[in-house]
């Protein structure tokens, strides 16, 4: 079991984090702008339940747990997801196609972002982790408190569900 | 030749294989684009610096506590305690008697210190008068013991000077209230006590709020004396509340008499839900007599609320997953069980919104839940969920029967409920979501 840190050595980890944390709060929220406010709002979790922290579970799996649940519900508040991604998907742009190739590959990851944003949050949530994140599926299934076969149900769910939305794109 | 054929099948309209799938899926990875996250350490350097100050704060009340406490046990100090033997009516030889120890002079700013009833000195009155009177006017101000008044009239002077105050008159007021500054320790204290025997309730509130502004830092002190008077207790209540922290409100707690007092300074956690309240008030359900307080002031707690409090279920112990849900059924607005059930059929933390429907017990959740069970995708967190509940429920589940039923007065049925009641409370659940 991971020894509960000092306050300085917490402040420094999640400080040092910070980029992490913003990566992975866009990729699950598919929204920079929802990706800021959702991790606003875990570090200011975290810093009021520092003392509810017994080191228990590893620094990182307790702050992403937080995190998981602030984009939750910064999504709630917002609304459905794929409003925010619309506008958020256009700056991207692969460098090495020519532009015919290029128009197409942009429109291909425009609608896979729009199918990913209408997957129910916990199928985008495992997806975001194994796929963006590259999380083993213990690491999923730790971070998201679900066994190992929930993860592989929802991401074969998840696959099946982006196939036939993609589809019908 | 390979890839041309690669890009035709990506760009097709067939359904991809799942390896080209999770080529798509990587390709839109949207935190390959990451933003600066200066802003965000900022936020992080205010969190930190927000939370040493809290730490600081505690800290500093710990020791103006203890410091306290060593001094009333030494006998250096007299309080002035909300204790019948003390003060019931006008006593102004008993005041006279208190310490003048330069160490019962308030700090700068109001602690959870300000709340112990401590002694209002002479020389802070005075000190107050000689920083708050013009120069010119201290030179015609006699010595206390000059001053040639007599109580009752002073009282029925300051009677007839409070009934003719008008209401909005502010200026009429401040100068009031620097009159009070100027009367001597002897004569303020006649007031203090004096206000207790009018009939006139309006009158009462009044002169209770003039003398407090006239008190200074002292007026904290003063309105934890008026506790201990029956006529002048309500409004000293509901002032102390009303201007109380966080840092004062286990001070409260410790002076609360009556099912009212609890429920007026649960009302404040409940506006101060994110200031601390929250805990307050999850910390006191274990509390039988706070319970039915709790509930009735909980009823207007804020829906976001609600999410923390799922966490509380999702993360603490036994006896703290009990108190919040206890909190959490109190709840009334219909939105929170939306909530929850929008939780469940999105797939974000089923098990635990499944818990939070079943001890809140409304007749639509009931509803909802046989709805649930018969949805072969629904139904395995419900089960998993009654398994978890059985481990904590059981305090909650009767903590919200006792308090409907206002039966609550014996604080021995804490985490009392034996095995046999709790399958009589399950079965009851079970019949219900089965429908039969």
């Amino acid at each position: 079991m991971p020894k509960p840190l000092s306050d300085a050595e917490l402040e420094h980890r999640i400080h040092d984090a910070l980029p992490r944390l913003l990566r992975l709060a866009t990729r699950l929220s598919g929204n920079a702008d929802v990706a800021e406010d959702a991790l606003q709002d875990a570090l200011l979790k975290v810093s009021r339940s520092w003392k509810r922290f017994r080191g228990e579970a590893a620094l990182e799996t307790w702050m992403t747990r937080i995190l998981i649940r602030c984009v939750a519900d910064q999504l709630r508040k917002r609304g459905r997801l794929h409003e925010s991604i619309q506008e958020d998907n256009r700056q991207d742009v692969s460098r090495q196609l020519g532009p015919v190739e290029q128009t197409l590959a942009d429109e291909r990851r425009e609608q896979v972002r729009l199918a990913i944003g209408q997957l129910p949050d916990r199928q985008r949530e495992v997806l975001a982790l194994s796929l963006w994140e590259g999380k083993s599926t213990e690491q999923i299934a730790e971070l998201l408190r679900i066994s190992k076969q929930n993860v592989y149900a929802n991401l074969h769910a998840a696959r099946s569900r982006l196939k036939q939305l993609l589809k019908d794109a | 030749m390979n890839q041309d054929r690669q890009t035709e099948s990506d760009l097709s309209n067939d359904l991809p294989d799942d390896e080209t799938l999770d080529r798509w899926i990587r390709q839109a990875d949207p935190g390959s684009s990451s933003r600066s996250v200066e802003m965000l350490r900022d936020h992080w350097g205010q969190c930190v610096n927000q939370r040493r100050k809290r730490k600081r704060l505690v800290a500093n009340v710990a020791w103006v506590t203890a410091a306290c406490l060593l001094l009333s046990i030494g006998g250096r100090s007299i309080w002035i305690h909300s204790n019948t033997k003390i003060v019931q009516h006008a006593d102004a030889p008993h005041m006279k008697e208190r310490s003048t120890d330069p160490s019962d002079v308030p700090g700068d700013g109001l602690s959870g210190s300000d709340l112990q009833p401590k002694p209002i000195s002479e020389d802070r009155v005075r000190r107050d008068i000689a920083s708050n009177v013009p120069a010119e006017q201290n030179k015609n101000d006699h010595p206390a013991s000059d001053t040639v008044a007599d109580e009752s009239t002073l009282l029925s002077r300051f009677h007839a000077e409070i009934e003719d105050l008008p209401v909005d008159d502010r200026v009429a007021r401040l100068q009031l209230i620097a009159d009070l500054r100027r009367l001597s320790w002897q004569q303020a204290t006649e007031l203090i006590n004096g206000i207790s025997q009018w009939g006139n309730n309006q009158h009462r509130k009044l002169a209770m709020a003039v003398l407090s502004a006239a008190a200074g830092n002292d007026a904290t002190s003063i309105q934890v004396h008026w506790l201990s008077m029956s006529a002048t207790r309500g409004d000293a209540w509901e002032s102390l509340v009303r201007s109380s922290t966080s840092v004062q409100w286990n001070e409260l707690v410790r002076l609360a008499k009556s099912d009212d007092e609890r429920t007026l300074l649960c009302r404040r956690w409940v506006d101060a839900w994110q200031s601390g309240g929250l805990d307050q008030l999850v910390s006191m359900s274990s509390l039988a007599p706070w319970r039915p307080s709790i509930e009735q002031a909980a009823e207007k707690l804020n829906v976001d609320a609600a999410i923390d409090l799922l966490d509380r279920i999702d993360n603490e112990s036994p006896p703290q997953q009990a108190a919040a849900a206890f909190v959490l059924a109190s709840i009334e607005s219909p939105q929170v069980d939306q909530l929850f059930m929008e939780m469940i059929t999105q797939g974000r933390r089923r098990v635990v919104a499944y818990q939070a429907l079943m001890v809140r017990d409304r007749p639509r959740n009931h509803q909802f839940l046989n709805y649930a069970q018969q949805r072969y995708d629904l139904s395995p967190a419900l089960l998993t969920a009654q398994q978890r509940l059985q481990r904590w429920a059981g305090p909650a589940f009767q903590w919200v029967s006792e308090t409907r039923s206002n039966d609550d007065e014996n604080e021995n049925l804490l985490f009392d409920l034996d095995g046999d009641r709790f399958d009589l409370v399950a079965a009851r659940f079970a019949s219900e979501w089965s429908g039969t």
